[in-house]
This record gives structure tokens, C-alpha cells and sequence, in this order.
């Protein structure tokens, strides 16, 4: 293993660019990879959780008697529908967005550490490209995904999908802004805006630390990604399938995979910046010591994932008047409430 | 207590001469043919001096024998009294017109457009006569007269002819063959009038205005309807509703079909509510022929239209937290594994889930089966804790208040104007319940509340309905303990051909009154069914309703009215 | 808004989840149980079946259709006519149950009944029959019928030769008995092939004698 990594690691020191470059794409490849196989399972860990907590089974046929394949059959069925554009739409665009949305999922997650190796009692994090302003840069490149929202809403020439479109940008814009200040918050805590450092300065989990901005991140995250209470964009019973009425076939395919990308990376996310990310006792065995952060991690994000189906299946959809009075007019000063608390005890603690 | 005589010696000294012909069947029914100039007067006269409140519909007659048609206006009261007051007018079959009501009692509008289509009895005075539940292009047939020799074939797509709209849209065009054309089933001349459509778009004010369509097929429906709704934003400005799509035409077939067969019809109007519509059937033809019903067999019934109650508001209530939670959403499942429990249940007496055909002529199908009343005891203990925690679920639930409360509020006399009924009336403190008002089969001896509300928002249907559920539970544990032995139909054979007559018969649908008005001739079939559902008061009340609102409350108010457009096109 | 708890709203879910309990019936693997009272399937006795046809006609939806049958009995059956009914218009109402005045058709708890064609569900006597005569019974009880409508006819020549010499219109009753035995042949409408409604086959409980060329269950 630590040849390997040695080996990688020297191939990438070299100084022609063309490395930087093959590591760059086999970067993209195993990424889109990792990310959409986890949105495949993360599909499948919402149906199955959703089918549990009304009593139901869930997919119990295709790939055993947890039907663990049933959502291969389903990505099949998918990519390879029919693919209708709607004869008024605006082409460019609404070919763009589905693409749009998907490239803006994989412009974060290019930046968030998955998880981390640990050897000679350092961590490694996995991540594909490390940056210092890694939590800026994630909130900036979800901020991409409005737009594309944005393109699918206004391209397809229809009244539920611009009604969606409308709803999202409202829904997205008024809880940014504290999921931004929470960022922050955490940020200024951890002396750091590098997600990976951000994880491992946290010597007592933000969850408690801030618990506030913990509650405020939780909401923003949910409403971000657009789930029940907050799924307004999408509400089925008002405006059929918001700004994604029209799309069918592996563009929606796409819009689906971008949403449970989303999902994955955003309870990444919050793991990261609330839970301690991979933090927790090394396994002292050979072999599992030095993934063992991984297996830490891997169990928090689930139980994030968890708690978010949990929510889907537990509550009722908001207004949408409601939503944005409940960003601009709670969760905005409740999250400066904790910025000022993040900075005074922060300081203090520095 | 006022009775039906009363009433009738009030309206003859009121109006001397005006009352053409007249019957008291009994305290509750008056059957009169008014003077056909003072019928409004004659109405006004009911509503404002004799507290006849609730116009609760009309029906149209075609006597083609007598060349003359009928108008049969549906009058009754919302508690001061319990009299049913039938007034026939009568028009001759050229060119028939009579006095609209529609500008005294808000709700004859649909009733008198129904009519209009359906028999071409124009309203004079009528604000809009436009179809209601017929397709443009069959308005003018006039189809439930009783020469109407069917409908030209429209439906084969063979025949279309393509031709593009002004507005680019390919549109298909069935011209009428020959035969049909000699045959006379082609209308000859149309009425004029604007279409839906244009008379929507006449409502556009701005160009921030656009018309949004919920349905006929959206997920907020129930069954197909077009809502439209003209929206700034998210604001609804006005509402349009359009119905008729899934009209069958169930009055006009039970016309062709013997007696008993016309049962099965009832059970397909709204198959959540089956065994209320076979009752109301079978009790309007028992009241025709004067059939007395078994002791043992009415409290099979009542039983079993208790359970379908449940069942019904379950669906009911499930399906709309659907609406305002997604699908998603737990309890929903929770509530029809619940419901699933009851038809069980109703399964096991009459051998089918949802389309009973169980109630018959002076009795009931089937006794119920060994050990039931044990069955029945354990699963309605079991509902019973099981909406108490819905009802605890919803109280302790914020966002459930936000969305709900204070939404789509119904006061208790616009309601009663508009006339709805069942649990949307009751909703708003009304306590209007057929089971008290127009007392059938063994309800007089039982004992249970009318369950009302407060404040007439959906929060408070909802509520009505659940706790209804728990009424319901006592009257079957009631009905259990009580319930004799002995035969389940009557003794006397029920004839193939019933006696010329006629009968107005309601009974308290899970959603409303339901009211069925039958016309015997003395033949094998019957000569008229009018059907006046409780879900077609319902849809006409909605589009007000929805003024103003917004778009998610929009959705939130029609699902808690729980209609079912099956059993208002029929 | 904080003076309501949600803890409900969270707790029910968890605590149905938490039991395990699965209320998903598994369908083809684990079959609902049907009440005594159910209205499935129809079950002929051809045995009791005197073919009045009051079914075909208190129908609401015409799906009966009375056709030749073989395996019945003609003694109470002349015309050896038996229901048909086409499933694709059944509403499963029971009002033809209800009208049989022999108590013949029943209706029983099977209820699945796919198949690949229309034909499949057009189910001919041969296939409602529950019971049903052998061919031996069958023939046994043609030739009785035969042997009483013969004596009949005899009687009645002999009672109308003795009685006037007024020709002889009774010769016509012998005539057509003959005819009928000759025209028992298997209903029009072949229904289904083996193999493709294996399902609908195994639930027939299969007569050892009746011949698979006949009654048309090829």
C-alpha cells in the first residue's frame, strides 16, 4: 500500500503537465463512478427504508430477496427509453440542463474528501483535488445547480416546469445564504477552509460544539436537496414534476442521478463539517487499521442518509411562502446567532 | 314539527290555484306539480318563509306518452324541518322552457345546466347555459329523451378527418356517415354558445396571468376533472372547473336495464361508497313497492354501510395527506393497511371487495358469516386506537396546522347557500346528517352523535371524517349486539315488474346526502333514475372556493373534500 | 409553532419499522385468503344444470352465452345447453347465482385467470363444470334419455293413433331427441392451449375420463 501511494504520488511530482493531466481524467472516471454507483445505492437504501417505515418490503425480486439489483434493472430501463424532446422547447438549453446539473454534482464532488487511509499514524484523505478553499468552493459549485434548474424550467415551455423552476430558484436562494453562514461558522472554528483539515480539526464534533448551526445546516442541506418538508420544486400533487415535467429517458435519468449525487454529497458534507468526518478509534487490526477512517465514515454518512429517509417518510410538504419565511425570517438571523457564537468561542478556544 | 301537509296547506293559501296536483306520501315527503308561471315564486316563498334552506337538486322528466316534460325541483331544509318537498313543473315537449332558479338558489346552476344538455329543457333566466357533462360536439342531441335514438359514432378513428386549429394544433373531425344522417341522430341545429375554453381565457386580465391545468389528469385528482386555475405567481386568481369526463351515462343505462340489474350500476358509481348507493336504490324501489324490510337484514346493512363509511374515510383521508406530503408520507400506507382490515370484513359478508351488489329488494344477499361479529369486534378495536393516533398524530403536527388550518374556510351559511353536504358541511358546525334527517332502516334506535366542527377549514374535514370513523365504531358495536335472528330477505316475492310509482329516497353517502329519485311506469325497467350525489354539490362549491389562495392550498382544499368524480358525472 | 411536539411524527414510522411486520402480501408466492362468501370464479354442477338460461338473461353485461355440452344430463337437460361466460365482461356482480333456479352455479374462490388470448378467458362448461358425468355416465344417461323420449313419443302415437285419425304431429318429438344426440359436439370457441394456461388447467380438477379431444380442452 505504501508503495503504491509512493509510487503514485512521485508519478504525479513529475513535472510535465500530461501527468497532472492522466491523473486528472483517471480522477473524473473513478469519481463519476464511485458517485453514481453511490446514488444507484443510495436509491435503493431510500425505496428499501421508505418500503420499512410503511410496512411495506421494498424491492424483494430483481438481485435476491433484498432486490439490490432491482435499481440496475431500473438504470437500464432508463438509459435506454426513448429520448423525446417536446416539439416547443428550447433545445440548446434543455438538452443542456440535465448535463448542466450533472456537471455542477460532479464540480463538488471533485472536491469533497470521501473518506481517508490512515498509515503510519497519519490520515491520508481521498479526495481528487485538495484544495485550501474546499468549503468555499463546494458552496459556490452547488449554488450551479439553481442553474441549472433554472434551464430546465424555462427550456421546457411549460407552465408546471417554469412554476418549478420559479420555486426552486426561491426555495435554493433564501437557504443558501445560511447554509453559507453555517459553512462559515464551522470554518471559522476550524481555522480552515480546507473540508479535509476542517474534518480532522475537530477535536469536539460541531454537532455539539454548535449545535445551532448544526440544526440550521440539517434544514438548509434538506432543502438544497429538495426532499420532503421542502421538496416544493417538485411537489407532484401541485405542479406535477416541477421544472423536470417534460424531461423522460436518460435526461431524467440524469436529473435523478444528479438529485441522490446530491444526496450522498451533501450528507458527506455534513459529516464532514459537523460529525468529525472519518474521526473515530482506529481498528488495531493489520489490515482494517488502515481503512478503518473509511468504515467510520462510511456509518456516519449512512446514518445521515438514514435520517433524511426518515424525514421523507415522517413529515408534511411545506408552502412555499412558508419555506422562504422560514429561511429569510428564522434561519437567517438564527444562523448570524451562530456565527457570533462560532466566533466568540472559536476565539477562545484558539 | 312541521310535516308535509303543513307545508302543503301553507303553500296552497299562499298561493291559491298554483298547486296543480299534490301528495303527501308521508310527513317527511311532499309531491306537488306547480303552476309552472309561479314555481320561483312558489320556491322564494319555501326558502324565505318556510325554511326550506337547502335546494338539494332537480331532475328532468321526459313523459314522451303525455308529450310533456318535467322539472323536478328537490327542496329541502338544513335542520328546522325534515320535509322533502318535490315540486314538478311541467312544460310541453316543443320547445320546452321553464323559469330558471338559478338566480334564487346559487347551486341550481349545475343541476339546470344538467338538465338543459340532457333533455333540452331550456331555463329562462339561466346565467350560462353551457354543457356541463357532454362533449361539445354531442350537445343537442339531447340525449335522455326518451326518443333519442343513440348517439352518432364518434369514436371510430377511422373515420377522423385531420385539420389543423388556427392555432396549429391538429385537430380531429368525425363526420356522420349517411345512415346516420337519415337515421336522425345527427343534431341539426347547434346551440351557440362560448366553449370552456374561451370562456376561461376571457378571464385573463394581465400578462402576468396564465391558466394552469389540474387535471384531467394531474396527481391531485381523485378521478378525472379539469380544474383550471388562472394564477399570478403562486396566487390563484379564479378557479374553472369542467367535468364529464368520465360520464357513463349510468341514469340513462339503468333506463334500459331491468330492475335488478340496474343494482349493479349503482355499486359503479363510486365504488368507495357501493354499498350506500345500492341502499339508496334498493330503498327508494322498497318504498315503491312498500316493502318491509327484515329486522335481521336492515342491521346487516347498516353494519355493513357503518364499515363502508370507514373504509371510505380512510381512502379518504389517506389519500389526501398524499396530497400535502407526498407520497411518501407513512401513515398514508398506514391507513390503507387499516382500511384493508375493514373491506376484509365487508369481503367476507358479501363476497366482493369493492363492488358489492350486495343489498337486494326487501332484504340483503348474504347473512353473515359464522363468527363475525368476533372478527368484526377485534378489527374495530383495533381502528379504533388506530384513529385516535391519527387524531394525535395531526394535533401535535405544526407544519400539518400551517398547511391546514384556516384554509379553504366554509362559513356555516355559505355553505348551506351552496349546498354541500356530508362532512364538509359538517365541518363548518352544520349538523346535517341523512341518518337523523331522513331516518332509514335502524337508525332511529340507535344511538350516535353527528360529529361537527368549528371552524370549516380542511383541518376540521379532516377531522370530522376521522372522528366520524370512531362514530361509526360505536354504531356497529351497537348493531352487533342488538341484531336478531331470522330471515334476511323478505317473505313477499319481489315482482319482475315493480308498480307505476314514485320515490325519493336519501341516505347519508360517506361523502354527503345521497339522494335517488326513481320513476316507475308499472314495465320491468325503470322509466326514470336520478341520481343526486353528494359529490357533484361538492365540485360545484370548489372553484369558489378557491379564490385567492394559493396554489399547495389550492390542492390542500380540494383533497380534503374528497370528492369522487365518478359518482358526479355518473 | 414549538408548543407542538413532532415526536410523533418520527416516532410512528420507526416503531412500524421496528416491528417488522409486513403487510405486502408476496402474490404469486403467498396467495390472500378468501372468504367463504367470495365471488370468484363460477362453478357449474352440469350434473343439476337444466339449462333455462336465466343466467344469459339476468346478465347486466350479456357475458353468458349458453352453449352444447356434452357431459350433462339429459334427462334434466334436453336441449344439453350449458353457461359460457366470457370473463372479459364479467363484473362478477352474482345476480346469475342468485337467479339459478336449479342452485347449480356457484360462484367459488378461485379468481386468477390470466391467460395469453381473448379466447382464454371465454370459459366454456368444460371448464366451469366442477361436476360433471363421465362419457360412459354421459352416454348411459343419453341413451335412458333417448329411451324415455322414444317411449314418450310411442305413448303419445299410440294415445293420439287410438285417441283420432287426426295424421301424426307427435312423430316430430322422436325425430328431434335423435337429432340432439347426434349434435353433441365440443362448444365453438376452442379455449385454451395446454401449456399456455397451465395455471388455468391445474386449478380444473381433471376428470380421468374425459377425453382431452372432446369438451375442447385440448
Amino acid at each position: 500500500m505504501d508503495g503504491i501511494i509512493e509510487a503514485i504520488s512521485s508519478f504525479a511530482s513529475q513535472e510535465p503537465a500530461i501527468y497532472y493531466l492522466i491523473i486528472g481524467i483517471i480522477g473524473a472516471v473513478v469519481l463519476s463512478a464511485v458517485v453514481n454507483i453511490g446514488a444507484m445505492y443510495v436509491i435503493w437504501l431510500e425505496v428499501k427504508l421508505l418500503g420499512d417505515f410503511s410496512a411495506r418490503y421494498g424491492p424483494n425480486r430483481v438481485g435476491g430477496r433484498w432486490g439490490l439489483l432491482q435499481i440496475v434493472a431500473d438504470a437500464i430501463k432508463l438509459f435506454t427509453k426513448e429520448d423525446s424532446i417536446p416539439a416547443s422547447a428550447d433545445k440548446p438549453v434543455y438538452v443542456w440542463a440535465p448535463i448542466v446539473a450533472s456537471m455542477a454534482t460532479m464540480l463538488v464532488a471533485a472536491a469533497i474528501p470521501f473518506g481517508a487511509l490512515y498509515f503510519n499514524g497519519k490520515y491520508y484523505p481521498l479526495v481528487v483535488a485538495n484544495m485550501d478553499i474546499s468549503a468555499f468552493y463546494v458552496e459556490a459549485a452547488l449554488s450551479l445547480l439553481v442553474i441549472a434548474a433554472f434551464m430546465a424550467g424555462y427550456s421546457s415551455n411549460n407552465k408546471y416546469s417554469l412554476l418549478g423552476a420559479f420555486r426552486g430558484i426561491a426555495r435554493m436562494i433564501s437557504y443558501e445564504v445560511p447554509m453559507g453562514v453555517c459553512v462559515i461558522s464551522v470554518a471559522i472554528m476550524a481555522h480552515s477552509l480546507n473540508l479535509a483539515e476542517i474534518a480532522q480539526n475537530q477535536t469536539l464534533w460541531y454537532a455539539f460544539a454548535q449545535p445551532l448551526g448544526f440544526g440550521i445546516f440539517i434544514v438548509a442541506l434538506i432543502t438544497d436537496l429538495g426532499r420532503i418538508p421542502f421538496d416544493q420544486s417538485e411537489a407532484e400533487e401541485e405542479i406535477i414534476c416541477g421544472y423536470t415535467t417534460e424531461y423522460g429517458g436518460i435526461r431524467w435519468g440524469l436529473i435523478l442521478f444528479q438529485e441522490y449525487n446530491n444526496m450522498l454529497l451533501g450528507s458527506i458534507l455534513l459529516t464532514l463539517l459537523f460529525l468529525g468526518g472519518w474521526a473515530g478509534p482506529i481498528i488495531p487490526v493489520p489490515g482494517l487499521s488502515i481503512i478503518s477512517p473509511l468504515i467510520w465514515m462510511f456509518m456516519k454518512v449512512v446514518i445521515v442518509l438514514w435520517f433524511l429517509i426518515w424525514t421523507r417518510s415522517a413529515l408534511l410538504r411545506l408552502r412555499i411562502d412558508q419555506v422562504t419565511d422560514l429561511g429569510w425570517k428564522v434561519l437567517l438571523p438564527l444562523s448570524i446567532v451562530n456565527l457570533a457564537w462560532a466566533v466568540v468561542v472559536g476565539s477562545y478556544f484558539a | 314539527m312541521t310535516t308535509a301537509s303543513d307545508v302543503l296547506s301553507a303553500v296552497q293559501s299562499a298561493f291559491p290555484g298554483a298547486v296543480l296536483e299534490s301528495r303527501v306520501e308521508s310527513d317527511r315527503r311532499l309531491w306537488a306539480t306547480i303552476d309552472s308561471n309561479s314555481i320561483v315564486d312558489v320556491c322564494k316563498h319555501l326558502s324565505e318563509k318556510l325554511n326550506f334552506d337547502h335546494y338539494s337538486g332537480a331532475a328532468g322528466v321526459d313523459w314522451i306518452a303525455r308529450k310533456e316534460m318535467e322539472v323536478v325541483e328537490i327542496m329541502a331544509s338544513h335542520g328546522a324541518h325534515q320535509v322533502v318537498a318535490m315540486l314538478k313543473s311541467k312544460t310541453p315537449r316543443e320547445n320546452p322552457s321553464v323559469k330558471s332558479l338559478a338566480n334564487l338558489f346559487w347551486n341550481a346552476n349545475w343541476y339546470e345546466r344538467e338538465i338543459w344538455e340532457m333533455f333540452g329543457i331550456n331555463f329562462e333566466g339561466h346565467p350560462g347555459l353551457y354543457p356541463l357533462l357532454l362533449g361539445d360536439e354531442l350537445v343537442g342531441v339531447w340525449p335522455w329523451r326518451k326518443d333519442f335514438k343513440g348517439y352518432p359514432d364518434l369514436t371510430t378513428g377511422q373515420r377522423a378527418v385531420e385539420r389543423p386549429t388556427s392555432e396549429g394544433y391538429t385537430e380531429y373531425f368525425i363526420p356522420p356517415t349517411p345512415a346516420e344522417i337519415e337515421a336522425g341522430t345527427v343534431p341539426k341545429e347547434k346551440p351557440k354558445y362560448p366553449s370552456f375554453r374561451e370562456r376561461e381565457e376571457k378571464e385573463i386580465k394581465s400578462d402576468s396571468e396564465m391558466i394552469m391545468h389540474m387535471g384531467p389528469q394531474h396527481a391531485m385528482l381523485p378521478g378525472p376533472f379539469l380544474l383550471d386555475i388562472l394564477i399570478e405567481g403562486e396566487r390563484v386568481h379564479k378557479a374553472f372547473l369542467d367535468m364529464g369526463y368520465i360520464h357513463k351515462g349510468i341514469e340513462k343505462i339503468m333506463e334500459n336495464r331491468t330492475w335488478l340489474q340496474g343494482l349493479t350500476y349503482t355499486d359503479r358509481m363510486c365504488y368507495v361508497a357501493s354499498l350506500s348507493n345500492n341502499e339508496c336504490y334498493c330503498g327508494a324501489i322498497e318504498k315503491i313497492l312498500g316493502l318491509e324490510v327484515p329486522l335481521r337484514a336492515q342491521y346487516i346493512r347498516v353494519i355493513l354501510e357503518e364499515l363502508s363509511r370507514i373504509q371510505s374515510h380512510l381512502i379518504g383521508t389517506g389519500e389526501f395527506m398524499t396530497l400535502i406530503a407526498g407520497v411518501g408520507y407513512a401513515p398514508w400506507n398506514f391507513m390503507i393497511i387499516d382500511r384493508e382490515s375493514i373491506i376484509s370484513l365487508i369481503e367476507s359478508v358479501t363476497g366482493a371487495r369493492l363492488t358489492h351488489t350486495f343489498v337486494r329488494f326487501g332484504g340483503v344477499r348474504n347473512d353473515l358469516p359464522e363468527g363475525f361479529s368476533d372478527k368484526c369486534r377485534s378489527a374495530l378495536k383495533y381502528i379504533e386506537s388506530r384513529t385516535k393516533e391519527y387524531i394525535e398524530l395531526f394535533e401535535q403536527d405544526p407544519i400539518y396546522h400551517m398547511r391546514m388550518e384556516n384554509v379553504g374556510v366554509l362559513s356555516p351559511d355559505r355553505a348551506k347557500r351552496v349546498g354541500i353536504s356530508g362532512p364538509p358541511l359538517r365541518a363548518t358546525g352544520v349538523a346535517y346528517d341523512m341518518r337523523k334527517e331522513d331516518p332509514i332502516l335502524v337508525y332511529p334506535d340507535l344511538d350516535f352523535k353527528v360529529v361537527t366542527g368549528t371552524r370549516g377549514d380542511s383541518a376540521d374535514r379532516i377531522d370530522v371524517r376521522l372522528r366520524e370513523i370512531l362514530e361509526s365504531i360505536h354504531i356497529i358495536e351497537q348493531c352487533l349486539d342488538r341484531i336478531p335472528a331470522g330471515p334476511i330477505k323478505t317473505e313477499t316475492k319481489v315482482p319482475k315488474k315493480i308498480p307505476a310509482g314514485e320515490a325519493y329516497y336519501r341516505v347519508e353517502d360517506p361523502r354527503g346526502e345521497m339522494g335517488m329519485y326513481v320513476i316507475s311506469d308499472g314495465g320491468d325497467k325503470p322509466y326514470r333514475v336520478k341520481v343526486r350525489g353528494p359529490v357533484y354539490a361538492t365540485l360545484q362549491t370548489l372553484p369558489p372556493l378557491l379564490e385567492g389562495v394559493y396554489i399547495a392550498d389550492a390542492v390542500a382544499i380540494a383533497g380534503s373534500m374528497d370528492g369522487c368524480p365518478s359518482e358526479a358525472d355518473r | 409553532m414549538l408548543k407542538r411536539k413532532m415526536l410523533k411524527n418520527w416516532g410512528w414510522p420507526l416503531r412500524i419499522a421496528s416491528r417488522g411486520t409486513e403487510v405486502t402480501r408476496l402474490y404469486p408466492e403467498v396467495m390472500m385468503e378468501l372468504p367463504a362468501a367470495e365471488r370468484g370464479i363460477h362453478e357449474l354442477d352440469a350434473t343439476t344444470c337444466i339449462g333455462c338460461a336465466s343466467c344469459a338473461r339476468i346478465c347486466p353485461n350479456s357475458c353468458i352465452e349458453m352453449v352444447t355440452y356434452k357431459y350433462g344430463s339429459p334427462l334434466k337437460n334436453k336441449k344439453m345447453q350449458y353457461p359460457q361466460i366470457d370473463y372479459g365482461r364479467c363484473m362478477f356482480c352474482g345476480l346469475c347465482v342468485d337467479e339459478c333456479p336449479a342452485e347449480c352455479l356457484k360462484m367459488g374462490k378461485k379468481v386468477t385467470m390470466a391467460g395469453w388470448e381473448r379466447e382464454d378467458i371465454v370459459r366454456g362448461p368444460d371448464k366451469l363444470a366442477v361436476k360433471k358425468f363421465t362419457a360412459k355416465e354421459a352416454a348411459e344417461l343419453a341413451a335412458e334419455a333417448k329411451r324415455i323420449a322414444a317411449e314418450k313419443a310411442a305413448a303419445a302415437a299410440a294415445k293420439k293413433k287410438a285417441a283420432a285419425k287426426e295424421g301424426a304431429p307427435a312423430e316430430g318429438a322422436a325425430k328431434k331427441v335423435a337429432k340432439e344426440g347426434a349434435e353433441n359436439k365440443p362448444p365453438k370457441k376452442a379455449v385454451a392451449k395446454e401449456g399456455e394456461n397451465k395455471e388455468a388447467n391445474a386449478q380444473e380438477p381433471k376428470k380421468e375420463d374425459a377425453k382431452p379431444t372432446e369438451g375442447g380442452a385440448s
